[in-house]
């Protein structure tokens, strides 16, 4: 144990003697109880995770797919993570054999590693933002349950499109742009009366509960495909025979009533022209028959009189009832417009504007995992309907919790190597500030290591 | 030890009295200092300043207590002109929860770990400085965003967050829950962030301290109570706060960009959109109470420290067991770890967690009740000075009693359950932080003030301090008990609207009048304080003859603390020794038989 | 131990492990990391997920763990330093473990709990969607699991 005092000044004081607990810098020391901070501070972030996703109702949690999270991209991340951990232990130990440029070298190697990861990093962020995936007050477009108030929101948000739309043309814009809008109002108008009004009513009119949660699924699913809620393209199809049963059924009556209006307008018209024959018959008799009528005159022009009376009430007669069948047959078709439309919706047609449904989404289930794509959503992607996912909105919370946290370290590590970059040569002198932001930059690693699996693969 | 002026009424001037300074030198040295013994003083000072806005919202609740609805003196009239100088239930929620916040945050944490923690650490373990200077620095400066978060938070919509310092989701979560669940919340939150901030960077650099830089001879093992104490708050600052700051992280993402971490599905408050949700408010519980109750540790085992430095030095005699007391106290740090979920009991926790907290929490009164009996021994057969120091520590020793063992009460479920949320809690609290802390930082300035200042406070006013606050303290939270024991809750603005509690009104009477003489034989401390600070009398490096290191710098001491290499021989405690003809045997004396080689060597 | 003002020393000096490193010995754990990278990747889309997740999850958790002993003993040292490193690093796990397990009861089987009232606005179990469109009103198909 040492005993001598030092003697010469160290910042007009004397310098003082220590007995270190530990054989290293002081730096060190403090960097290590600090990355135990940050370990309890992940704990808690990745705990939380862990409980609340695995405490998610079961079943529920969205699958990397389902979010557009790709695993490919995550392990592309580990990968150059890996690296950049190693070209900074690379440019430790060039600092230690006093290989600055070498060192400095590495540690740019390193920069540009980590600045690659923030790059895919917020690749992938976007892909989630152009989904609507992302948490947001009061309400993201993440909806964890297809239920009434998912269907509430997506008619909102089609009639706030509709408003905005209108609002814009009113305003004349360039032609170009005022077709588009048309057309853009065309799908929206479509949407509101065959996609949200069609499943209100269905919602409405069915007491089989099992049919109600199924056009629940397939209204959600049409719009934001998931996997596991493939099962919708079967539901979808029952629509489409449960659609063309009632237009079936509605072809029947609709074509006899439309006889049966063509059989009494012919009716009318008929009785129109005798009516119209007689009164040219009774004007001609009262002409001929002049001031003074003989009787024979007389009961001729009676005669007549009471023919005319009788075309003339067949003709009202015929058309009333032709009024009365046609108000019938309006009542069919709209029925028939509505089924139509419906029918035009899920198989595509001339008057639709939106493509149809069944063409809308794909499901592969040829691999291992069923893989679907598409929906109202991607195809328009000015609509960004509400979107249902289960438990997406806690994903969206974990998930951007943590990786924004990793990001942030990240970002705060690659602004450390900037500032020791600039601020001269690395060589054994420095080595210890090598070594210790390498420490920081290992620990980032390491809790990287963790997320990959946590967030892309499980 | 011919070198060290022991117990001399010559001034020692040391470094920084020059006589002229420019803007610049003036606050490099006072302002952004990084010396360690003037953030120490900076912190104490802000922290008394904390202390006296903590106190008066204390008032407040206390006169709502005692005579609800009637205006508050001087500043009901201006505070609620409205409302003809009557408070409101919100303006109620808002002054407990700011007074705890205040209190706990900005008084107790930063006045142990930040004021005395700095000034004492590198004075007792014969170190120049902190290890990181700037980081301490840094670490003050980072608790002024976190003042002026919880400054403005008063002046936010609410004035003031109102969710209880304990913040519970969903009330802190949705802003729209109350008045003040919105911005005041917020602030609240970013304030609590940046004491976190400050908190970890000091602890850091508190244990590379202690760890790295003790003198030649300082073993660990040599390292006086108060140390150990400073020590392992740090550590426990160190793995519980992190968890805090991630908690508050998730709850200020809740707040504003719409996260559902602590929200169920559908919660709606006040026609506010309903929460996306998913999440589970007790999770914010969990979380919370993992950091505050190591936190509750945070704020006694420093103090602690210095009253076993202080008990041991005035009764002149060794710490009794000082070993035990290192393992106690880091039992109850490792201990405190794990007992959290007893802050929970009714929270619709589940019960085989309750059981593991109430058992783990029982245990720590073992390593309580080791620390307490070793007090006592210490203080057995000693020859006692009855110093305000002195006063204030046995005071703190027989208030921790008293809040310990109530401590033990509400440790067990089935007790617990029907004192929760009453005001026998409160007076649990009280007795440990008021009647232990507050009693024990009061004796550590006395005690160190010679040390930070040079000069002495005065002793008669001391003594007349400490027992107008003993009285009054006693006066305001032993009637807690009684009122807790028949059910008064806490947390409610008026009561009496219960007929069950209108009766207790003249209790809580005289437990404000008492908090207002508390409060007010506050201000004899405060002239003393400041008085003594200009025109105490001078006074030399000892004056206690006391053992440890700091006693045998300067007083004040300079920049870079000793004037000459401190080398330990043995413990802070040899009080009495019979290798000495003192009652006291510095750490830095050498033993008899190399004492000459050593005086020879250690002269400049 | 007589390193005085240590901070300024450099780190190699302060204690003499020069030649722990070894740049192929940083290359040899390289490979090992994305070796390993590579397994639980596979793992992930292999039928092993498919027909036990919680074996492949347990598999792909034991493989993140030997990616960070790794990172941690070679890269960070730790392989090489005094016994300081099981003071800092066993009790911050430890705890971090105890912190998670705590959770478990009250967070991590939160819908065991879940009222009725919750349960309306929860995310359902995807499995009870598994039920034909169209049949009978009989057949309840979206009770919710506290009501078995």
């Amino acid at each position: 144990m040492a005993t001598a005092a030092h003697e010469h000044e160290h910042h007009g004081h004397i310098r003082l003697e220590y007995q270190p607990a530990l054989p290293i810098p002081n730096g060190k020391v403090c960097l290590w109880l600090f990355l135990s901070t940050e370990i309890m501070f992940f704990a808690a972030l990745i705990g939380a995770y862990i409980v609340l996703r695995f405490g998610a109702p079961a079943g529920t949690w969205p699958g990397p797919h389902d979010v557009h999270v790709i695993e490919t991209v995550g392990a592309i991340n580990t990968f150059v993570l890996i690296c950049s951990s190693v070209t900074i232990v690379l440019a430790l130990e060039a600092a230690k054999q006093n290989k600055s440029g070498l060192a400095r070298m590495f540690l740019f190697l390193t920069l540009a590693l980590g600045t690659l990861f923030l790059g895919i990093k917020a690749f992938e962020y976007k892909s989630k933002f152009d989904h609507g995936i992302y948490p947001k007050r009061p309400h993201s477009l993440v909806y964890d349950k297809a239920d009434m108030y998912y269907l509430q929101a997506v008619r909102q948000r089609l009639q706030d499109h509709r408003a905005s739309i209108e609002k814009e043309l009113a305003a004349k814009p360039a032609k170009q742009k005022a077709e588009v809008l048309r057309q853009r109002l065309d799908v929206v108008d479509h949407l509101l009366t065959h996609y949200v009004a069609w499943t209100e009513r269905q919602i409405a009119q069915s007491d089989d509960a099992a049919w109600r949660f199924a056009q629940f699924d397939m209204f959600a699913f049409y719009i934001y495909p998931l996997a596991r809620n493939a099962a919708a393209t079967s539901y979808l199809e029952e629509d489409l025979r449960v659609v063309k049963e009632e237009l079936q059924k509605l072809a029947a009556p609709m074509a006899k009533l439309q006889s049966e209006i063509e059989k009494q307008k012919k009716e009318a018209e008929e009785a129109g022209a005798r009516v119209e024959a007689l009164q040219e018959q009774i004007e001609e008799a009262k002409k001929k028959a002049g001031d003074n009528p003989s009787d024979e005159q007389k009961t001729a022009i009676t005669k007549l009189e009471e023919e005319l009376a009788a075309a003339t009430k067949q003709q009202t007669e015929a058309t009333a009832a032709m009024k009365k069948a046609s108000t019938e047959l309006q009542g069919l078709q709209v029925q028939h417009k509505a089924a139509e439309g419906r029918r035009q919706l899920i198989e595509g047609g001339s008057d639709s504007p939106v493509p149809s449904l069944k063409s809308l989404v794909e499901v592969d289930d040829s691999g291992p995992h069923v893989k679907v794509h598409g929906g109202l959503n991607e195809h328009f992607p000015w609509l960004k309907l509400p979107i249902h996912i289960p438990s997406g909105n806690m994903w969206a919370s974990t998930y951007f919790l943590l990786t924004g946290f990793h990001a942030m370290h990240v970002a705060v590590g690659l602004l450390v190597f900037v500032i020791v970059l600039l601020t001269g040569p690395l060589n054994r002198s420095r080595a210890n500030v090598v070594e210790n932001i390498g420490l920081y930059w290992h620990f980032v690693d390491l809790v990287w290591i963790f997320l990959f699996p946590l967030l892309y693969l499980f | 030890m011919s070198d060290i002026p022991l117990g001399t009424t010559a001034p020692v001037a040391v470094g920084h009295a020059k006589p002229s300074m420019g803007v610049g030198e003036f606050l490099s040295t006072y302002v952004f200092s990084r010396d360690h013994k003037v953030i120490g003083i900076q912190f104490l000072f802000s922290t008394l300043l904390w202390f006296l806005v903590g106190g008066l919202l204390a008032l407040g609740i206390r006169w709502q207590l005692a005579w609800p609805w009637s205006n508050m003196p001087i500043i009901g009239r201006m505070l609620f002109s409205a409302q003809g100088g009557q408070i409101s239930p919100e303006f109620y929620t808002m002054l407990f929860t700011m007074h705890a916040t205040v209190m706990i945050f900005f008084v107790i944490i930063p006045i142990l770990a930040g004021a005395f923690g700095n000034f004492l650490i590198p004075l007792m373990i014969g170190a120049d400085d902190m290890a990181f200077p700037t980081l301490n620095m840094l670490s003050y400066w980072f608790m002024w965003p976190a003042f002026i978060c919880i400054g403005l938070s008063f002046f936010a919509p609410g004035n003031g967050a109102a969710a209880g310092w304990t913040s519970y989701a969903p009330l802190s979560a949705i802003p729209e829950a109350a008045p003040s669940s919105g911005m005041a919340q917020t602030l609240w939150l970013l304030g609590i962030t940046f004491v976190g901030v400050s908190s970890m960077m000091g602890s850091v650099n508190y244990l590379t301290t202690i760890i790295q830089m003790r003198a030649p001879g300082m073993t660990m093992f040599r390292l006086p109570l108060t140390i150990w104490g400073m020590f392992i708050t740090a550590i426990l600052q160190a793995f519980a706060l992190p968890v805090l700051t991630a908690a508050g992280f998730m709850l200020l993402l809740d707040r504003t960009i719409g996260t559902g971490f602590f929200l169920p599905e559908m919660a709606t408050a006040n026609n506010a959109a309903p929460t996306s949700g998913g999440g589970q408010p007790l999770l914010w519980q969990h979380l919370f109470w993992f950091y505050s109750h190591p936190a509750v540790y945070i704020m006694i085992l420093p103090a602690m420290g210095m009253v076993s430095d202080m008990i041991s030095c005035f009764a002149r005699k060794p710490i009794f067991g000082y070993k035990p007391m290192v393992y106690s106290m880091s039992g109850i740090a490792g201990l405190g770890f794990i007992v959290w979920g007893h802050h929970m009991f009714v929270s619709g926790m589940n019960p085989a967690l309750g059981m593991t907290f109430m058992v783990s929490t029982m245990m720590i009164a073992l390593p309580s009740a080791v620390k307490t009996f070793n007090w006592l021994g210490t203080l057995w057969g000693g020859k006692i000075h009855y110093t305000t120091p002195m006063l204030f520590s046995i005071a703190f020793v027989s208030m921790f009693v008293i809040g310990g063992l109530s401590g033990i009460f509400m440790a067990a479920t089935p007790v617990d359950q029907m004192i929760h949320d009453t005001y026998y809690i409160v007076a649990h609290f009280h007795y440990v932080l008021f009647g232990g802390t507050a009693m024990g930082v009061f004796g550590a300035i006395y005690f160190w003030f010679p040390k930070m200042f040079g000069r002495m406070m005065n002793d008669s006013w001391g003594k007349v301090h400490f027992f107008l606050t003993f009285i009054f303290l006693n006066g305001t939270f032993f009637t807690m008990h009684v009122l807790g024991a028949v059910g008064f809750p806490r947390r409610l603005a008026d009561p009496y609207h219960y007929l069950t509690f209108a009766q207790l009104q003249p209790i809580n009477q005289f437990m404000t009048i008492s908090a207002i003489g508390m409060v007010t034989s506050q201000i004899i401390f405060a002239i003393n304080f400041f008085y003594s600070m200009f025109y105490g009398p001078r006074v030399g490096r000892n004056p206690w003859h006391a053992n440890s290191l700091e006693w045998m710098a300067p007083s004040p001491p300079g920049h870079g603390n000793f004037d000459f290499q401190p080398v330990v021989y043995r413990g802070p405690y040899e009080y009495g020794s019979p290798e000495t003809d003192d009652d006291y045997y510095p750490q830095t004396q050498p033993p008899p038989e190399d004492r000459e080689a050593s005086s020879d060597e250690g002269d400049h | 131990m007589n390193a005085h003002d240590v901070s300024t020393d450099v780190a190699s000096d302060a204690h003499g492990h020069e030649e722990h490193g070894g740049n192929a010995k940083y290359l040899a754990v390289f490979g090992a990391l994305v070796v390993l990278t590579a397994i639980s990747f596979f793992l992930a889309n292999s039928s092993v997920y498919e027909t036990s997740p919680v074996v492949a999850r347990a598999a792909m958790l034991a493989v993140s763990c030997a990616k960070a002993l790794l990172v941690m003993l070679f890269f960070m040292h730790l392989l090489w330093e005094a016994n300081w490193k099981y003071v800092l690093t066993i009790p911050a796990s430890l705890m971090s473990v105890f912190l998670v397990l705590m959770l478990v009861p009250d967070v991590g089987r939160r819908t065991e709990k879940y009222n009725l009232e919750r349960w309306r606005h929860a995310s359902e179990p995807a499995q009870i969607q598994h039920h034909q469109a169209g049949h009978g009103a009989d057949e309840e198909p979206h009770e919710t699991p506290d009501e078995h």
